[in-house]
């Protein structure tokens, strides 16, 4: 009964027979020093420790049961639940209804804190919600915006379709669109994690081909930039879903060059440390807005100084992923200037026999030598 | 492409904006254009028009795009590229295990697309008939020599790996999932273990790529399987 896992209908009857047993401990250590009403008093204080933890129909029961074992061990004869002197009868009515009073005064209040914590939390949720919108709205307009910009100037003829200008703006159409697209990327994501369904499809993946698929997705984006990449001792494979794990690494790189001046290179530097495979991203950006770090994961929390760029999900995304492969993820400032985001994952540990593709090789195939 | 008629390609996709884009970047771009909006009618005008490529969305209102692949593949062999969002592998899969040649998640580039729909048309013309010799960049795949070079120099495999680079170089520029590569490569026993597949991938492109993280030869499709690249 005293594990962790009982059921709830164990650790009510423990917690009852516990408060009760107690209440007659109590009963008999005085019994020398104090009356029979201090007693019934002590049984009703164990009631009403019941009925705040409990429902309001357990209460009652140990309202009944305290009546009970107030007889049973207090009153002559005792040990039975037999009853000389008939006015205990009152005693023992005055005591059932106050500890039944008692019990449903405190299941209701239990029931009034419960609804008032639901009708905070609907309003955190509400207040989150709004937050969400205005910031997205916002966000989604500002590259909307320049998108008809470009797109009219070329269509009304502001702009000579065949001029260099003209290259230009078709340029930032496409990048805007790139960025317009990563960010409803995840605020769909986000969405998911919040509905709670988003699950990880985990399967043994190389390190180097996640890192790899990570900069292709972000390939527009990255364009014109340098992104030197450090693929020290890596795990021979690692646990993960790599999509999921991906999108952190997008996430990071998208951040990092959206901080970072365009002709300073950005890091991606991938390697095991016992069972963990460390990932970091590393820029020479303005470094980390001083304050709490741990609030840079939190949703819509952005970098000061930088004009909306981005609905400041990225950051909230990693950990939510990270957290979900028990991993964790960090910010720091970078040695000479700029920002280091480090995630660790557990890589997992690989079952034997799951290199055996070798001996799954259906015949002989003559060697390409 | 010297075929005396331009080709014919069907676009099946029910939104009417992406129909019309998909139908300007096909129109100016040489090839003849026939378009449905459903499942049903994208099946009765491949009947009808034998299209020489066909453009297939796969979230229709009607049928799903993989039911179109099933009856489409039931009785013609024309090239199929489905078209999708992210975060939908498991159908582009589906579909491409059920006889899709190839798929292109949008939203997409359109330099991709003409791309994707070139090395389908070819692959189709071509027919079955691999060309002995695959060669891309500065990688050559002699087929029946059994032979590779980087360069000029010979590159040494193991039979698995040397396997596993051909299957995906014999289908240059088209997607093979997971599913396909463990089945033609290990056997029909061991198309669960994808894990095989990515071991071995990496192991050939220690030996062939420059930047084995940042692939020119053996390229990844996350979730979905892998390609050779084509040019």
């Amino acid at each position: 009964m005293t594990s962790g896992e009982a059921s709830p209908r164990a650790r009510v009857v423990v917690e009852v027979v516990g408060l009760l047993g107690a209440a007659t401990g109590v009963g008999f250590l005085l019994e020398d020093h104090v009356g029979e009403a201090a007693r019934v008093m002590v049984y009703l204080v164990a009631v009403m420790g019941i009925a705040y933890r409990g429902s309001g129909g357990v209460a009652v029961l140990a309202a009944l049961l305290a009546v009970a074992a107030f007889d049973f061990f207090f009153t002559a004869p005792r040990f039975t639940l037999a009853v000389y002197d008939p006015g205990y009868l009152l005693t023992f009515g005055v005591m059932a209804g106050a500890g039944i009073a008692i019990a449903s005064l405190t299941a209701r209040l239990r029931r009034k804190t419960r609804e008032s914590m639901a009708h905070a939390l609907a309003v955190e949720t509400e207040r989150m919600r709004t937050a969400m919108l205005s910031s997205v709205s916002h966000d989604l307009r500002t590259p909307l915006g320049t998108l008809m910009g470009a797109s009219t100037a070329l269509s009304d003829g502001s702009v000579d379709p065949a001029s260099p200008h003209a290259h230009a703006l078709i340029e930032t159409i496409r990048d805007e669109s790139a960025r317009l697209e990563h960010q409803l990327g995840n605020l769909l994501q986000m969405t998911r994690i919040q509905g709670g369904g988003l699950r990880l499809d985990r399967e043994w993946h190389v390190p180097e081909e996640v890192i790899g698929q990570a900069l292709d997705r972000l390939r527009t984006r990255l364009t014109g930039r340098e992104v030197a990449l450090d693929i020290g001792a890596q795990p021979a494979l690692v646990h993960v879903d790599a999509l999921a794990v991906e999108l952190v690494v997008a996430n990071l790189l998208e951040n990092a060059a959206k901080y970072a001046p365009v002709e300073a290179p950005i890091e991606v530097r991938s390697r095991a440390e016992a069972a963990t495979w460390v990932i970091e991203v590393l820029d020479r950006g303005p470094g980390l807005p001083p304050g709490d770090r741990g609030r840079l994961f939190d949703r819509f929390v952005r970098g000061e100084g930088v004009e909306a760029q981005g609905v400041g999900l990225g950051l909230a995304i990693c950990k939510a992923m990270v957290r979900m492969h028990d991993g964790q993820i960090e910010a720091a400032d970078r040695p000479g200037g700029g920002a280091v985001f480090v995630v660790r994952l557990p890589a997992g540990e690989i079952p034997a026999g799951i290199d055996e593709a070798d001996g799954a090789t259906p015949d002989g195939v003559s060697s390409a030598r | 492409m010297s075929a005396p008629h331009p080709p014919r390609v069907l676009v099946v996709e029910d939104e009417p904006r992406m129909q019309r884009l998909l139908e300007t970047l096909c129109d100016a771009n040489g090839y003849a254009v026939v378009t449905a909006a459903d499942g049903a009618s994208g099946v009765a005008r491949a009947a009808d028009h034998q299209p020489d490529l066909v453009l297939l969305d796969l979230g229709l209102p009607d049928l799903d795009g993989l039911e179109v692949t099933r009856r489409l593949r039931s009785w013609s062999a024309v090239p199929i590229i489905v078209l999708s969002a992210r975060g939908r592998e498991h159908d582009k899969v589906e579909a491409l295990d059920a006889g899709a040649d190839d798929y292109l998640t949008k939203p997409f580039g359109a330099q991709e697309l003409l791309a994707r729909m070139r090395a389908a048309l070819r692959r189709h013309d071509r027919g079955a008939d691999a060309a002995p010799v695959v060669a891309v960049g500065a990688l050559e795949i002699d087929l029946s020599a059994r032979r590779v070079r980087l360069r000029g120099e010979e590159v040494h495999l193991t039979p698995l790996e040397y396997r596993l680079l051909t299957t995906l170089a014999r289908h240059a520029g088209r997607v093979l999932t997971h599913r396909q590569i463990l089945a033609d490569v290990w056997g029909p026993g061991a198309v669960e273990q994808t894990h095989y597949v990515r071991i071995y991938a990496s192991q050939v492109r220690r030996k062939i790529e420059d930047d084995p993280a940042r692939p020119r030869y053996l390229l990844t499709e996350s979730g979905v399987g892998y390609r050779f690249a084509a040019e």
